[in-house]
């Protein structure tokens, strides 16, 4: 039984077709499975004496053992623990001073690592950003390097000189709450909600989309483009998109920053404070009952 | 990556044509003429891709969106689809190779199809699809599917699967269908690599689903009716089918200009009208559902498949089964000439 017929001049184009649909197939896996473009905000390994490299972790996992070289700033030095701003970041004067003491500045070439689970790096990275100093996080961190057969050393560096050059904050990257409401009811920003699910579904800023953090930066690394786009394409981010990025604190927040800026997007707004200040701020909040029509909102242009 | 969206096209028409590919054909048959050729080769399209995406999803090498459960909708918009495309002679599939092929009741089914979208999209029935797309559940916040509902690993559920339409298969048979064409096997092999190929080369463009017209088709009427044209990769999509699929009758000698009775191009544009709004409302039409949702397990397609197999019996059985059952019954009754030819 014959299984496919056709005309003789029908064979010759049947298999130019398959040819250029597994040509298609192969080129999109391939384009899928691609890592992220690392270079603006996550190196996957790093050559110490060649940067300025920063250990984001406690001061005694630091003493116990450190990149060679590596200088210190523990990344809880730089929240906050008064009232209101409790699990957002310190002042910005504070900041500075904590920036300045590290003895980096713009134009620096700088890494930042903690030991691997991306929760210290990131906000530390963050805050040099919002510095103009162009830091980038250690994927997987400080295992990652052992792993790749680095040797720590407990040998404690000299203490660096601080930073004479002026650093220049960024208010545009951190934004304050009542500054991110304007932004808000302006339309110029777009709330990304990066707690977890239910965090969000409890309730969230009135217009949020949802990514959790945790799948921004799993273990501490980028994930693959496919897993991004599959998270960040329902929730309608693009390159164009103005997100201004919130999670329970700041710590969470600035994970979800750092893949979203090796993902392409340059006009990230952070909120520089932990979420119940948003609700005391008096951003308008959505409660579960309306988050039917939040996800109505967010399901993929597939389904329009 | 958007150009891949041309050859997947292309690959998809051909095969559609190649394949005589045609949902309604093949959900109509089994009721009209009791042959399950073509559902048969529906079943090894969605196979095929359902194997391919499980296992892409699972390695994690490819980005899986769920289509949504909008239980109303895809009940109403399911049902509504089946009506037309048995109204207009082919779903949106086949009523796209049949343009290719030159059939003008198709052309007009398909123009219909359009127009029925954006009327539902945008137009007096919009307010319709904003009552009725309503999730119905969130399954913590992810669209949901059988393996979701059941709580079990997708493999659990695409394995036991694969295996019924396995014995089916075997139970069958052979096939009386004949065609011209592909064999069922070729063609349903065939859709369903178009299928995963379609896959991964739409989510690498930014667009992570696997084959649809409907989005598409969207598009491509909100430019003729006065908005601006997204060249984007479902676009490209339609391009390249309508074009493999006039490249099949091409060079397979199958290409005439066909234009049926006043009547019939009739019917072929209300059917076209119903499919376009059924399928806008369930969110998705047999190929959005019934071969791409259904490879990722969607409760969604589910039910909008299960609603157009209802819709298009029950419009079968009203045009073609009811009508003819009356004219046996009229031509048997005692007193006929053919029922005292039989000494009744």
């Amino acid at each position: 039984m014959t299984v496919i017929r056709g005309m003789p001049g029908a064979r010759a184009v049947e298999v130019a077709l398959l040819a250029l649909l597994v040509a298609a197939a192969g080129l999109g896996f391939v384009g899928l499975n691609r890592p992220l473009p690392a270079e603006d905000a996550v190196v996957t390994l790093t050559v110490p004496g060649a940067v300025t490299v920063v250990d984001a972790r406690g001061p005694l996992a630091y003493r116990q053992g450190h990149l060679p070289g590596a200088r210190h700033l523990y990344a809880r030095d730089l929240l906050s623990f008064e009232g209101a701003s409790v699990g957002g970041l310190a002042s910005s004067d504070a900041l500075a001073e904590q920036v300045r003491a590290l003895g980096v500045a713009p134009g620096e070439e700088v890494v930042v690592y903690d030991g691997g689970d991306g929760w210290d790096a990131p906000l530390v990275t963050l805050v040099l950003h919002a510095f103009g100093v162009e830091a980038r996080m250690l994927a997987g961190g400080l295992e990652a390097w052992r792993a790749r057969g680095g040797e720590p050393s407990d040998t404690l560096p000299a203490k660096p000189e601080p930073s004479e050059v002026g650093l220049t904050f960024d208010d545009r990257l951190l934004v304050e709450a009542a500054e991110a409401g304007q932004h808000l009811a302006d339309g110029a920003i777009a709330p990304l909600d990066v707690r977890p699910r239910a965090d969000y579904q409890r309730e969230h800023v009135e217009g949020a989309v949802h990514v959790s953090a945790d799948a921004l930066l799993p273990g501490g690394t980028l994930p693959r483009w496919s897993m991004l786009t599959a998270r960040l394409e329902p929730a309608r981010i693009t390159r164009d998109t103005h997100p201004f990025v919130y999670g329970g604190d700041v710590r969470e927040a600035a994970r979800a920053y750092l893949t979203l800026k090796a993902y392409g997007l340059e006009h990230l707004h952070v909120y520089r404070g932990a979420y119940p200040a948003l609700r005391t701020a008096g951003l308008p909040l959505s409660q579960a009952e309306t988050v039917r029509a939040t996800s109505e909102r967010s399901s993929s242009r597939c389904w329009r | 990556m958007l150009l891949s969206g041309l050859v997947v096209g292309l690959a998809f028409g051909y095969a559609l044509q190649r394949g005589r590919f045609c949902t309604n054909t093949a959900f109509r048959d089994v009721l009209l003429i009791r042959d399950d050729t073509l559902l048969r080769a529906w079943a090894l399209a969605v196979a095929v891709q359902l194997l391919g995406v499980t296992a892409l999803a699972g390695g994690g090498w490819l980005p899986v969106t769920v289509p949504p459960l909008w239980l109303g909708a895809n009940l109403l918009g399911g049902v509504a689809f089946g009506i037309g495309m048995v109204l207009a002679g082919g779903c949106s599939s086949g009523t796209c190779y049949r343009v290719g092929e030159g059939l003008a009741g198709s052309l007009l089914a398909l123009i219909g199809f359009g127009v029925g979208i954006v009327v539902m999209a945008e137009g007096a029935l919009a307010p319709l699809q904003e009552a009725l797309r309503r999730p119905l559940s969130t399954f913590d916040g992810e669209a949901p599917t059988l393996p979701g509902l059941l709580g079990v690993d997708p493999w659990l559920v695409v394995l036991p699967l694969l295996v019924i339409i396995a014995v089916w298969f075997w139970r069958s048979g052979r096939s009386s269908y004949r065609s011209g064409g592909w064999d069922w096997r070729a063609a349903g092999v065939a859709l369903g690599v178009v299928g995963v190929a379609a896959w991964l080369a739409s989510s690498a463009a930014g667009r992570p689903y696997g084959l649809s017209m409907t989005g598409p088709l969207r598009t491509w009427f909100e430019a003729l009716f006065g908005g601006s044209l997204t060249l984007d990769w479902g676009s490209l999509l339609i391009v390249g089918l309508l074009a493999g699929s006039f490249l099949s009758a091409l060079v397979n000698g199958e290409l005439r200009w066909r234009v049926p009775k006043g009547s019939r191009l009739l019917q072929s544009g209300a059917g076209g009208l119903f499919m376009g709004t059924g399928a806008q409302l369930a969110g998705g039409c047999t190929i959005g559902h019934s071969l791409t949702g259904l490879s990722v397990l969607s409760l969604g397609s589910m039910v909008s498949t299960a609603a157009i197999l209802l819709g298009a019996w029950a419009t079968a059985y009203w045009l073609f089964v009811r009508p003819m059952r009356r004219m046996l019954r009229t031509t048997t009754a005692p007193g006929t000439p053919a029922a005292v030819g039989r000494g009744t």
